[in-house]
């Protein structure tokens, strides 16, 4: 186990820590038993002294959104000068984890499906004045690992209230707590907003975080790069470009043209002209997209350049190579796929390579 | 076969940089006092670290190294890095990077300047992501001396390095804050004073090489942790200028610091009269590498200088029990078979050239009696 708990400890009479799940920069994440309610939930605990500075506002404003995208805040309390969040389990693993780690891009089926909860997710949290701020993969919940069947936001450990003044005072020699949290993972997220004039950040960040993990979906790469240099790139906010293969396949390019849209269009400078979530979502809703449940399986053999089969638990599965989004597979290749009926066989479309 | 128990427990090839590196990361895990201040032997460098008045412990390691080559090349390296707290295992992080560090400063003392500086913090920042995976890390501050080759720095994170001109401070690093990267002032909002690159961090890392200013004579040179450079600049140039001599001016740094709150630990270097720095020592024992921090100081004996064998070759090295708090060591070498807890000879198996051989001949002459021989691979 890592971090201040152990397996079995009670906390509050009522939680029963059953595993530690994971930590990110500010908070210990573990899985517990609500012995009232007898169901699973995630108990989040501080790291440090400034991940406690803001956990109690940060509970309070997550508790305001209430949405089947958004991870359910169920209790905060403190105990012998310990800080505890209860929060809905969810049992999976988070969009860096479960999908980014495994596949080199996303099929614009799949990030459309993405895109589409992300958006209601966020609108809900807009619709009660709760501004993210922090939106990246690693804060985005899968639920049900590859087969994706829901998304739910978490981590509010910095949002705030639109109409809330930015007050993080400097209290002396406070600036260098910080360093307990890095903008590694955050930045290539962040709205140009945000980095250079931080007191004006609003809805729209979130909105331009939205874009930003969505083109990494889609094609792979974070819209603006890594490194130091990706500051003065966002700021400067030159639409990135989309890989030829996002387009070059007629199964596809319908999708994924009205999606790069979409994103570019969360990626304006100007924050005023991005769409609000609700747009989006309404956006979202126009765009068609199965939500066939997804599989994993092994390329047993691929003729004539032009067709092939996928073996996985059931009767092999037929696929053509023009549903094959990305890189083709090989003989042995493991792929990610939907399948459909048919016969003799099922076909798999879409069709993803596994890393 | 011994060379077991040096490999760390992850997939790194690290043999090469092993066996310096596990001694000093041991070194540098010791046990330590709250609160020390040294002057460096005969160097005209000041050291002082404080664990702060918040802080469950002290996660900034810092240090300098001096290797003497030959007769007339010296190599100091003077660094300094800062744990993040809160991450996993800061003080572990900044031990292993800063032993790291130094550790390829030694190896490849024979690098210029900015490749050696590049590659120990790629060494490092390599090494803390294979144990840590992102999740722990440290920022690194540091500058070399080199008598044949001059002075270099160069910078990951957010401790710093100033010049000290007419008591005038200007820092010459750029904080890897977005702040720093936008040259603005203090603006305490999420995202603003975040790290954007650290040791440790694995890829997309891009330390900043720093060149020092090339006036004559040459600056004095401040390296801090933000454990002290919170501090308001003009207080600093301030303390810097009333003391009587930089040990005191560290401490009184340091103390300040804490009389502000002393939130962070706080850790602070000063080198003055730069150009001693350059000049060969003329009593120096050939192939000595020594290690000070603001506790004490350790010797590693390198029975052949690394200047001859190179990177991978055949090396004797023998490690001294620290002496702690001794402002002017004895460098006396103990003679074999004394003192044996304390000291450890560790010769690497040759490789199969024949130069090699010959430089093993030439070293199985110096080295002592007892030695534990292991297999660098
Ligand atoms: N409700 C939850 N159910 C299950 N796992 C969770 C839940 N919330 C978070 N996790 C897991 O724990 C990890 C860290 O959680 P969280 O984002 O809350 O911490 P953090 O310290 O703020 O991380 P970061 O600084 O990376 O944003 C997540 O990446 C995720 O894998
Ligand atoms: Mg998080």
């Amino acid at each position: 186990m890592t971090g201040p708990l152990n397996v079995n400890e009670v906390i509050d009479g009522r939680y029963q820590i059953k595993s530690y799940i994971d930590k990110g920069g500010m908070q210990y994440v573990y899985k517990a038993n609500d012995l009232i309610l007898k169901r699973l939930i995630a108990l989040k605990t501080p790291q440090n002294p400034s991940a406690e500075k803001r956990f109690n506002r940060s509970a309070i404003v997550a508790a305001k959104v209430n949405h089947p995208n958004v991870a359910k805040t169920l209790d905060y309390f403190e105990i012998d000068n310990r800080q505890y969040l209860i929060e809905e389990l969810i049992e999976g693993g988070d969009l860096e984890k479960i999908i980014l780690q495994k596949v080199k891009y996303v099929d614009p089926y799949l990030v459309a499906k993405i895109f589409h909860y992300l958006a209601k997710g966020v609108a809900a949290s807009h619709h009660v004045g709760v501004i993210h701020r922090d939106l990246k993969p690693t804060n985005v919940m899968v639920l049900s690992g590859l087969h994706v069947n829901s998304i739910k936001i978490t981590d509010f450990g910095i949002a705030k209230m639109a109409e809330e003044e930015l007050v993080e005072a400097i209290e002396d020699g406070e600036a260098t707590i910080s360093k307990s949290r890095t903008v590694v993972g955050a930045l290539p997220y962040m709205a140009p907003e945000v980095i250079s004039t931080p007191r004006e950040v609003s809805f729209p960040a979130d909105i331009w975080s939205l874009g930003a993990m969505m083109f990494e979906l889609l094609t792979g790469n974070k819209p603006f790069g890594t490194g130091l240099i990706v500051i003065h790139k966002i700021i400067e906010a030159i639409p990135p470009e989309f890989p030829s293969f996002i387009t070059n396949k007629a199964q596809f390019s319908y999708l994924s043209k009205k999606l790069i849209e979409l994103i570019l269009s969360c990626l304006q400078k100007d924050a005023a002209t991005r769409p609000t979530a609700d747009q989006l979502v309404e956006h979202c809703g126009t765009l068609c997209y199965p939500t066939t449940e997804r599989y994993v399986g092994t390329v047993k053999e691929i003729r004539y350049n032009s067709w092939g089969f996928i073996s996985n638990d059931e009767p092999d599965v037929f696929f053509n190579l023009d549903s094959v989004y990305g890189e083709n597979p090989v003989n042995g290749s493991n792929v990610w796929f939907s399948k459909f009926p048919g016969d003799p066989n099922w076909r798999a479309h879409p069709v993803v390579c596994l890393k | 076969m011994h060379s077991k128990q040096l490999v760390f427990d992850f997939h790194v090839n690290i043999m090469t940089l092993a066996p310096y590196q596990q001694n000093l990361y041991n070194w540098f895990m010791r046990k330590a006092t709250n609160s020390a201040v040294r002057r460096v032997a005969e160097l005209p460098i000041a050291i002082a670290t404080d664990i702060g008045l918040v802080r469950p412990e002290n996660q900034d390691r810092s240090a300098i190294l001096r290797i003497q080559l030959t007769a007339n090349r010296s190599s100091i390296v003077v660094v300094l890095c800062d744990g993040m707290g809160g991450m996993s295992d800061g003080a572990e992080c900044a031990c292993l990077a800063i032993a790291t560090f130094l550790s390829s400063c030694i190896q490849n003392v024979n690098l210029p300047l900015q490749k050696r500086l590049v590659s120990a913090v790629t060494n490092a920042n390599d090494l803390v992501f294979a144990k840590y995976n992102g999740r722990g890390g440290a920022t690194l501050s540091a500058f070399i001396a080199d008598s044949q080759d001059g002075i270099l720095g160069i910078n990951v994170g957010d401790s710093r390095i100033y010049s000290i001109e007419n008591n005038k401070l200007s820092q010459i690093t750029v904080d890897d804050t977005i702040l720093g990267q936008l040259g603005q002032t203090n603006e305490n909002i999420h995202g603003q004073n975040e790290l954007l690159q650290y040791v440790g961090m694995g890829q997309g890392i891009d330390p900043h090489v720093i060149a020092f200013p090339k006036d004559s004579p040459l600056p004095n040179i401040l390296l801090t942790s933000d454990g002290i450079h919170f501090l308001d600049k003009q207080t600093m140039e301030l303390v810097i200028k009333h003391s009587p001599d930089t040990a005191i001016a560290v401490r009184r740094l340091i103390e300040l610091a804490k009389w502000c709150g002393g939130h962070d630990n706080a850790s602070g270097i000063i080198a003055t009269n730069l150009s001693s720095l350059l000049i060969p020592r003329l009593n120096a024992n050939l192939g000595d590498i020594e290690v000070w921090d603001a506790f004490g100081e350790v010797q590693l004996v390198s029975f052949q200088p690394p200047c001859l064998t190179g990177f991978k070759n055949e090396r004797k090295m023998e490690i001294k029990a620290p002496i702690e708090n001794k402002p002017k060591p004895t460098r006396k070498r103990t003679p074999p078979n004394q003192d044996l807890l304390h000291k450890k000879t560790i010769a690497l198996e040759k490789k199969n050239s024949k130069k090699d051989e010959k430089n093993q001949a030439e070293t199985k002459k110096s080295i002592p009696q007892l030695q534990i021989d292991f297999d660098a691979n």
